[in-house]
């Protein structure tokens, strides 16, 4: 059975910066070592998303702690919900095309793809948790898509 | 008939069915087939094409007859069919009922029909085509399509395995357990409703086990791993990039009836095992002539006896089997007629248990027009012909492995004599064959090819001599009837002939002339044998003929699992802007365009879509209007190599752009057409805000990404698409500065903010950007607000433009003003086929610098004087409507010199005008042409004018 639940509205940042030492010094933090890895703390989370390119979240997106890069404040941009229970990870492989097994995705990955043709960034929280974020324009598409699909497996 | 004992099923409950509107009972455990065969029903089908009786054939997706249509889907392979209570099945292809088929009377015109019938009757006079097409397509496909809505749901999932094995017999199930005892995620495929075998030897041991309670135990033990899924009644239908498996399961229980599945797998192992094919004779199409493997299955698996004295027509060891597995079933059989002079080992169990055999002997027609009740046999060096009485004619002609799949992985093959089949080359294709697919004969063959030596269990079987090299049986002098190689499309061994005749001279010519192999059997028991036919006829042999390449799918598979989850309102995305909640709650009509849902027009009580559209064009002209155009793709882009950027992708110059200024760009795409147009800002030193055209937002951040990251990764531009960031609200007409004003908490004055310039601060209170850009031709401005306020900031327009006459509009006004003012689209004037200068706007080329697309642009072609120019057009009679979709014309019989791109109703000029290309358009000016619908009957003279219908000079746009 899966749970949808509303994310409430965070700060989100796009960072460009190739250098994550450079990136380090300025976040003052311990940054994703690779490609679609994140690092997630109680206040927020950054997401390397390409090879120069990072999402913050919360915390992590005040635009001042990058001083020197180039920012771009996208928090308009996706809407989020925590998706929970023993069928998230099979509600979601319903959509989406990349490896969810809990052994291959687990907390500290993230990925920028498509669910269900909607562009989507998900965020692994715990074995039976993932964060999904929407496109907005989207977002109340992809939930009535996500709702009927869990209904039809029989995971609603 | 019912075999005593034996069989999966479930004795003890009755499931109830129908087939042809009578009354039937099976058991649980049955399938359609067996459950048919069980009650001793004979003809289930008439044949594609001469509508000939014919029966139960095969036991899975090579069933060839026994399709059936269950409530609204067609061709239902009976084997492949579960019973169930209270299913209803109808034969398929007769009326009123398969066993009176007033279509019959094909037959009697058999002579009439020889292959390519169609072809040769139906081509001229070509004004009839319309009237043929409706002949061939009652004629064509067997079944009736459905003709509402699937009412069941589908699921779709994505799957990621290291090893994906298709196939569940022993080589499948060993590289399956195989794979899972190293701590893989193995996936095993197979299309039965259980795993297992159909052994050559029904009494081989492995282990000393019965190979089947040997395998059944192998398979408890693979269902009992967490790493290990199991897909039963699943078939592998289409092998890709990637590589990826699509795979369709079939489901049983309340929810989704068939799932999807796409296999991601890191190494795809396949075991798809051979199909038996038949050996053909005189009238070898009669319901009671049956595969031998079928028979056997449906025999052990289901008890379900397809008659009770057979003949066996054995070209293969495993017939003599098959011979000894039904007479434990409780079958007599006749007799086993054998082509070849010996068999193996198992030829010699069944003389000793008593079974008449003919070493040497063929049989050459079946007897009995509704159903078997003998055969004509006669030695095959030749002599006289003598009967054998018999209800069923089972048929063993060797094993053709399976490999479809391997050739949609791109495996190329090998004819191997001995086997008298194809075998595919290993390494040949990213993935591997073993067991029966590769060659395999025996069960130990097959286990070797996924075991290591050590891990061989001790196989007890009989060894097997080679196939009998004849798959035609000889027809004798002075007897009569076809001979049937594909048995769904009714293709016989002369038309195969014929077809050579006719010169076709490569077999995938004479498979599209014959329809050799075309049913939804995919020609898996007469594919080979066909090509032998025709190889034979070309005096060349099979390994030089080969056979036809197998598409996806490799078995039929119906839309819903294509579809999935996509159906209905879920069917493609429908993206809303974050105002969408106001244009609902406030009448919009909203549209699907391209990927978004938008406000087409706010129509008002008792107002037609026309009066609407015109209303909202003239309180924009007159007053002042607003519209949501949030769906315009935006990029936001940084980096001190932006304008060399934009120098690069735009035709015009962008090296002086001020800050705070805003300039009208078109881009190209690499062949020289036009790409897209828009606005590009300098928001700052290194800060710019570039909007594209809603429908190709996508289209040009691939253009841009691409460019970027492959073609020139020197330049630092950091490029972001924020289409979702910001909310876009047009604000247009003469008041449109008054309401920016009441909102806005910075200086709009025209001194401040003129046409193409921008400014930033609070609007309603939220961090705005404004540009003072136009495509209405009106004074504009562009409000962009981050999305979670939009909806807040639109509402405060209105309300701010209520004193000022404020109304909505919708695309429909946008549209209409655009055409207006003669400015492009791209999708309508842009149409991939458009240079700059086609559309007029040749002098925005810069010079002094190149651009993507500039080069090709030097081509003659695109210099052509006669090439279509975006122009204006005007009906003679203002209240005349244009045609929509019309041609331009120059005179009634002549041909096409263009086409109407926008024809529409201007309320701002009172009359009808259209946009157009038309050949060499900026040349004919005040030339009368016509605009010509001849579907529907239109013809009105038009007279070519400029495309700019209103304020050419832009004294609005300044105010």
């Amino acid at each position: 059975m899966v749970e949808f639940t509303p994310l409430p509205a965070l700060p989100l940042l796009t960072v460009w910066g190739g250098e994550s030492q450079a990136l380090a010094a300025a976040a003052g933090m311990a940054l994703p070592p690779a490609l679609c890895r994140a690092t997630l703390a109680p206040g927020g989370a950054v997401l390397r998303l390409g090879p120069t390119e990072w999402l913050m979240m919360g915390d992590a997106a005040r635009a001042d702690a990058w001083a020197g890069l180039d920012t771009v404040d996208v928090s308009g941009a996706w809407t989020g919900w925590r998706i929970a229970g023993r069928g998230a990870r099979a509600l979601l492989a319903r959509g989406a095309m990349i490896d969810l097994d809990a052994r291959h995705f687990p907390p500290g990955h993230c990925a920028r793809t498509r669910v269900a043709r909607c562009p989507a960034i998900l965020l692994p929280r715990a074995e039976d948790t993932i964060d999904l974020f929407a496109a907005r324009s989207y977002a109340p598409w992809l939930l009535g898509w996500l709702h009927d699909a869990a209904r039809v497996a029989g995971l609603a | 008939m019912r075999a005593a004992t034996g069989g999966a099923i479930d004795r003890t409950r009755r499931l109830g069915f129908r087939f042809d509107g009578r009354e039937f009972s099976g058991h649980p455990g049955d399938t359609l087939s067996s459950a048919l065969l069980a009650n001793g029903v004979r003809i289930v089908g008439r044949s594609f094409k001469y509508h000939r009786p014919r029966g139960i054939f095969g036991y899975g997706a090579e069933e060839p007859n026994a399709l059936f249509q269950l409530g609204e889907e067609p061709n239902c392979r009976g084997g492949l069919t579960p019973l169930s209570q209270g299913l209803e099945a109808a034969g398929q292809n007769a009326w009123p009922s398969v066993r009176f088929d007033l279509g019959a009377v094909a037959g009697l015109a058999a002579p009439l029909l020889p292959a390519g019938f169609y072809y040769k009757t139906f081509m001229a006079p070509r004004r009839l085509w319309p009237l043929y097409e409706g002949l061939i397509r009652r004629a064509a496909g067997l079944g009736r399509a459905p003709g509402t809505p699937d009412p069941h749901r589908y699921d779709t999932r994505h799957a990621h395995v290291e090893v994906l094995v298709v196939g569940g017999g022993p080589a499948g199930i060993a590289a399956a357990l195989a794979a899972a005892t190293r701590g893989q995620r193995v996936m095993l495929v197979d299309d039965g409703a259980r795993l297992g075998l159909m052994a050559a030897d029904p009494a081989a041991r492995i282990d000393g086990l019965a190979a089947d309670d040997w395998l059944a135990a192998r398979e408890a033990a693979l269902a009992a791993m967490p790493d290990v899924t199991l897909l039963r009644r699943a078939t592998a239908f289409a092998l890709s990039d990637g590589p990826r498996v699509d795979v369709v399961q079939h489901l049983d229980g309340p929810g989704a009836r068939q799932c999807r599945w796409v296999v991601h797998a890191g190494r795809i192992v396949l075991a798809t095992g051979a199909q038996e094919r038949p050996l053909v004779f005189a009238d070898n199409d009669r319901p009671g002539v049956m595969l031998a493997s079928a028979a056997r299955a449906y025999a052990t698996r289901h008890a379900a006896l397809p008659g009770r004295r057979a003949v066996i027509l054995a070209g293969h060891d495993s017939a003599y089997g098959t011979a000894l597995a039904l007479r434990g079933a409780g079958m007599e059989i006749a007799a086993i007629v054998d082509p070849r002079p010996a068999a193996g080992p198992l030829a010699r169990a069944a003389r000793e248990a008593g079974i008449p055999c003919l070493p040497g002997h063929a049989v050459v027609k079946a007897l009995g027009a509704r159903g078997v009740k003998g055969c004509l046999v006669m030695p095959i060096a030749g002599g006289a012909t003598r009967r054998l009485e018999c209800d069923t004619l089972l048929v063993s002609g060797g094993f053709t492995p399976s490999l479809q799949l391997f050739a949609q992985a791109g495996g190329r093959t090998r004819f191997d004599a001995a086997l008298g089949a194809f075998l595919p080359v290993a390494g040949s294709a990213p993935v591997e064959c073993v067991g029966a697919c590769a060659g395999a004969a025996t069960i130990a063959e097959a286990l070797a090819h996924s075991l290591p030596a050590g891990a061989m269990p001790r196989v007890e079987e009989a060894p097997e001599a080679a196939p009998c090299a004849l798959s035609i049986m000889p027809l004798p002098p002075g007897l009569r009837g076809k001979r049937f190689i594909d048995l769904h499309n009714d293709v016989t061994v002369e038309d195969i002939d014929l077809a050579v005749r006719e010169g076709f001279g490569h077999i995938e010519q004479v498979k599209r002339y014959t329809t050799l192999g075309m049913g939804t059997d995919q020609g898996r028991t007469s594919g080979l044998i066909g090509a032998g036919q025709a190889a034979a006829r070309m005096e060349r042999t099979l390994a030089e003929v080969g056979v036809t390449r197998p598409r996806p799918p490799v078995s039929p598979v119906t839309f819903g699992a294509l579809a999935g989850g996509h159906v209905g309102p879920h069917m493609a995305p429908g993206r809303v802007t974050p105002i969408q909640p106001w244009h609902d709650a406030n009448g919009a009509r909203t549209a699907q365009v391209g990927s978004w849902r938008r406000p087409q027009l706010y129509p008002r009580a008792g107002e037609t879509d026309q009066q609407a559209i015109d209303r909202e064009v003239l309180n924009t002209r007159g007053k002042v209007g607003l519209v949501d155009v949030s769906t315009l793709g935006k990029f936001d882009l940084r980096g001190r190599d932006v304008p060399e950027f934009l120098n690069r992708v735009y035709v015009n110059a962008w090296s002086n752009l001020a800050i705070g200024r805003c300039r009208y760009g078109v881009m190209l795409r690499e062949d020289g057409m036009v790409l897209d147009d828009g606005t590009t800002s300098r928001l700052g030193e290194h800060l710019y805000a570039m909007t594209v055209t809603t429908g190709n937002a996508e289209r040009v951040q691939a253009h841009l990404d691409r460019l970027l990251q492959l073609a020139w990764p020197e330049l630092d531009v950091a490029l972001t698409p924020v289409t979702e960031q910001w909310a876009a609200i047009g604000v247009a007409g003469p008041r449109a500065r008054e309401v920016l004003a009441a909102m806005a908490e910075f200086d709009v004055s025209d001194a401040a903010l003129p046409y193409m310039a921008l400014a930033q601060g609070r609007v309603a209170g939220i961090p705005a950007r404004v540009f003072r850009i136009s495509f209405s031709g009106e004074r504009a401005y562009e409000v962009n607000v981050p999305s979670q306020h939009g909806l807040a900031v639109w509402e405060a327009a209105m309300e701010a433009g209520a004193p000022f006459g404020i109304m909505p509009y919708g695309t429909e006004a946008m549209l209409t003003m655009r055409a207006e003012k003669g400015f492009f689209m791209p999708g309508f004037e842009a149409d991939g086929r458009t240079t700059l200068d086609d559309l007029g706007l040749g002098r925005m080329m810069s010079r002094r610098k190149g651009c993507v697309g500039q080069a090709a642009l030097r081509r003659p072609a695109f210099l052509a004087p006669d090439r279509k120019q975006m122009v204006g057009l005007l009906t003679e009679d203002a209240a005349q409507p244009i045609p929509r979709g019309a041609q331009i014309v120059a005179d009634a019989s002549g041909p096409s010199i263009g086409h109407i791109t926008a024809g529409l109703h201007s309320a701002t000029l009172g009359r009808w005008i259209a946009l157009a290309l038309v050949e060499g358009g900026r040349a004919r000016m005040g030339e009368t042409l016509l605009a010509a619908a001849p579907l529907a009957g239109q013809s009105v003279p038009v007279r070519v004018v400029d495309p700019v219908f209103l304020d050419p000079e832009g004294e609005r746009l300044r105010g």
